[in-house]
């Protein structure tokens, strides 16, 4: 018999019914173990070691049958694991999310002397964008011009760009570096492997740094080492508020079905930025958690309108090993990027570059189409070149090589739904620098959950996420610490445990209804499609509204899951579907275009009605609401200049709109 | 959906992918002491249970499986988790 046969026999022995499981009873379904004497894999079901027709693989060089024996060798359903002993907690700072920004709002809260528990849908290290990154910088005053970086920061994010937050972070980028380079999680190593590696897995020299200098490894060490509390494959379900402050949170052990509480002073959502997709970058564990949260807390979100602009391949559109993969096991390489002369000269031509870079040439293919490609010539150089005499490369750095040079990417929309890097999360008034939002009690960090807004309409500055993560982490620690010293524990009350308890179980409830992972596809369908991912009109985006309510109406509450996993989805896939609803909403009110958004029939920037953000909240009605967001006159830059002077790049049709003279054909 | 078992018998039964995938592939069986990749249709093609793990166990693929878009479609489970099915009486 097969593996999903033996299980099935060995269920009378380990209890595992769909009634025991329906109970939530976490604790009682998990404790058996399968049975599995006897049921060893069986022979039959393999095929022939050479049958006619076998064909060999290109990619790894095995045979179809021996992939066909592979598959039937897999064993089945083991039951969920046990349930954490512990199901209730209590903390002084809650920090959600183990990435940049969560690991250092965790370790400066718990150095300040706080009690701190970290919960993360993973394990820290390995989870989330964190583990993908693969550079960061931080200011030298020797060596980087500090206008000239804010003078480039101005102009490429389309004159929204919080100027005041920029030289705050910019300032505070060697202090959150140094907590980075003292945990060890940015280590260099001379990694490499031999000539030719393209396409086969001669993994020899990426085990020897695997074993020795992983920095994914000692991500969850230097939370434990600094006496932070860590739960891991937890998923935050809610913050829980008393009187209007924060009193604590729900959470969701998916591998054994568990609902546990959190009682805390305060919390700092660090939930990073998410997506849609579930395949191709690695994001899709960051579903829009923290956003929905913060919105059903009444909470403003900003920057929804300006997507993510990372690339993948034609040949493997959903595949990142052959985009990102190898990039993204590398260590950290500092990139200068605060380097930024002062020059006009200099800045234009970088402003110029990024837009076409970033986006006419994504826009440009949503409109005519991408070159034919038949899985060769995939090539591509991701390793950034130090300017000369920089301080931040050493000897040994100049060693490292890409674990594999054949990488390259010709599409974009590979993490739809997503933010342009840093463009995106919780409003918190232009007056503050912590995240500390309008919930005492509530504050957020990091890239997708604070939206502090420092690069504007676009990713601006290059390689700045991890270390923006890392200092609004500091800032969010600094902040909660002081506030919690004039605040009671409360627990969290066994009436909200047990809404929350219904409202995660709900979808197995169910005996008929629809699978997650299809509404997932129907979801993608409609918002990757170009016309709604790259090049909008308000018909597109209507059309594309009307899907997302659909989802959210009757699809949603009919999602069903019969195991902790497949009720994770079932929550993701609620919290996409309202993400994207926030999402279309915004791009229909913002009536032009600028930086990472682009309306086909508004094909320019309009400073006169939309130099601001479009913020979106929850309406007394429990509707969104879509509102402007006026900002300081300082970031405006000149407005006095002419258009084509202070805007040097076209969107495709903006010349026609606006009857300016047609510039030379440029980006790809 | 880019995750592939190249052989079953190259696990050792270390646990790494099981706890460092962010997608919830994966599940280990304490018994036979080997992961199970159970849900592969959440893969992200992330590699890096790929690359961690120990026994080379693991390998990726381009080439990804997937359902036709459709009108519908059921929930896929395990047997054990199904409703225990009533008798159905189709008198009138």
């Amino acid at each position: 018999m097969n593996g999903y046969e033996s299980a099935k026999m060995a269920q009378g022995a380990y209890g595992v019914t769909r009634r025991s499981f329906l109970t939530g009873a976490g604790a009682a379904v998990a404790a058996a173990t399968l049975g599995m004497a006897g049921c060893a894999p069986s022979t039959e079901t393999k095929a022939a070691d050479s049958a006619a027709g076998d064909e060999t693989l290109a990619n790894t060089g095995e045979t179809t049958s021996a992939r066909m024996n592979a598959i039937a060798d897999e064993l089945g359903y083991p039951g969920e694991e046990a349930a954490p002993s512990e199901t209730s907690y209590e903390c002084d700072i809650l920090v959600v999310g183990a990435g940049w920004a969560g690991l250092h709002a965790a370790v400066r809260s718990a150095r300040a002397g706080a009690k701190v528990i970290c919960v993360d849908k993973g394990k820290p290290g390995y989870s989330g964008l964190a583990p993908f990154s693969n550079s960061t910088t931080w200011f030298d005053e020797d060596f980087d011009d500090f206008e000239g970086s804010v003078n480039h920061d101005q102009m490429t994010g389309e004159y929204i760009a919080n100027l005041d937050y920029l030289r705050m972070y910019i300032n505070a980028t060697p202090d959150a570096w140094a907590l980075n380079d003292e945990l060890g999680i940015c280590e260099q190593y001379n990694s490499g492997i031999a000539d030719g590696y393209e396409h086969n897995e001669e993994y020899d020299y990426f085990e020897q740094y695997r074993d020795t200098s992983s920095r994914h490894a000692k991500w969850l060490p230097a939370l434990e080492d600094n006496g932070v509390q860590v739960l891991t494959h937890t998923m935050l379900t809610d913050v829980v508020t008393e009187d209007g402050r924060v009193t604590g949170a729900i959470g969701f052990q998916f591998r054994s079905s568990t609902v546990v509480s959190i009682s805390a002073k305060a919390v700092i959502l660090c939930t990073g930025p998410s997506s849609i997709r579930s395949a191709g970058y690695p994001t899709s564990g960051n579903t829009f958690d923290g956003e929905y949260i913060a919105y059903n807390l009444g909470l403003t979100i900003l920057g929804k309108e300006f997507d993510d602009f990372h690339q993948t391949n034609s040949w493997a559109a959903g595949d990142t090993s052959y985009n990102c993969l190898w990039d993204y096991v590398q260590p950290i390489n500092p990139v200068a990027i605060f380097n930024c002369v002062n020059d006009k000269e200099v800045i234009d031509n970088y402003v110029i570059g990024k837009g076409n870079f970033m986006i006419r040439s994504r826009v440009n293919q949503a409109l005519e189409g991408v070159a034919a490609c038949d899985g060769t010539g995939l090539k591509g150089d991701h390793s950034p070149e130090p300017a000369e005499g920089d301080p931040r490369y050493t000897d040994y750095l100049t060693n490292t090589q890409e674990l594999t040079p054949e990488t390259k990417a010709d599409v974009y929309g590979i993490a739809a739904g997503m933010n342009a890097h840093m463009c995106g999360g919780v409003y918190c008034g232009w007056d503050d620098m912590d995240g500390k939002t309008s919930v005492p009690g509530l504050y957020v960090a990091g890239d997708g959950t604070y939206g502090a807004m420092f690069l504007g309409a676009m990713y601006s500055l290059g390689c700045t996420t991890s270390t923006g993560c890392s200092v609004m982490g500091d800032r969010s620690a600094a902040a909660a610490v002081e506030y919690i010293k004039d605040v009671e524990q409360v627990p969290v009350s066994q009436e909200k445990i047990d809404a929350a308890t219904e409202e995660i179980f709900a979808p197995s409830k169910l005996e008929k209804g629809f699978d997650p992972n299809w509404a997932r596809d129907i979801l993608n369908a409609t918002m990757i499609a170009p016309q709604v991912h790259l090049a909008r009109t308000e018909e597109t985006l209507s059309a594309a509204l009307n899907q997302v309510e659909w989802l959210r109406d009757r699809v949603v509450p009919k999602l069903m899951g019969y195991s902790g996993h497949d009720l994770r989805l079932c929550m993701e896939m609620k919290h996409k579907v309202l993400a994207s609803e926030l999402k279309l909403r915004v791009q229909m009110a913002r009536k032009e275009s600028r930086g990472m958004h682009y309306r086909i029939d508004f094909p320019y920037r309009d400073d006169e009605n939309f130099l601001c953000y479009m913020g979106v909240r929850k309406g007394d009605d429990g509707n969104p609401v879509v509102e402007k967001v006026e900002i300081p006159d300082s970031w405006k830059g000149d407005t006095s200049l002419a258009y084509t002077d202070r805007y040097l790049w076209r969107f495709p049709g903006e010349e026609d709109a606006l009857g300016l003279p047609k510039e030379e054909k440029g980006g790809r | 959906m880019s995750v592939i078992r190249k052989n079953l018998d190259d696990c050792i039964g270390c646990k790494t992918c099981t706890e460092i995938c962010p997608m919830d592939v994966f599940y280990f069986n304490d018994d036979e002491m080997k992961s199970v990749m159970l849900y592969p249709e959440n893969c992200q093609s992330c590699g890096q249970c790929y690359l961690y793990c120990q026994g080379r166990s693991l390998g990726m693929s381009t080439a990804q499986y997937g359902f036709a878009i459709t009108a519908g479609r059921a929930l896929r489970t395990f047997t054990e988790l199904m409703p225990e099915k009533e008798e159905k009486s189709w008198g009138k």
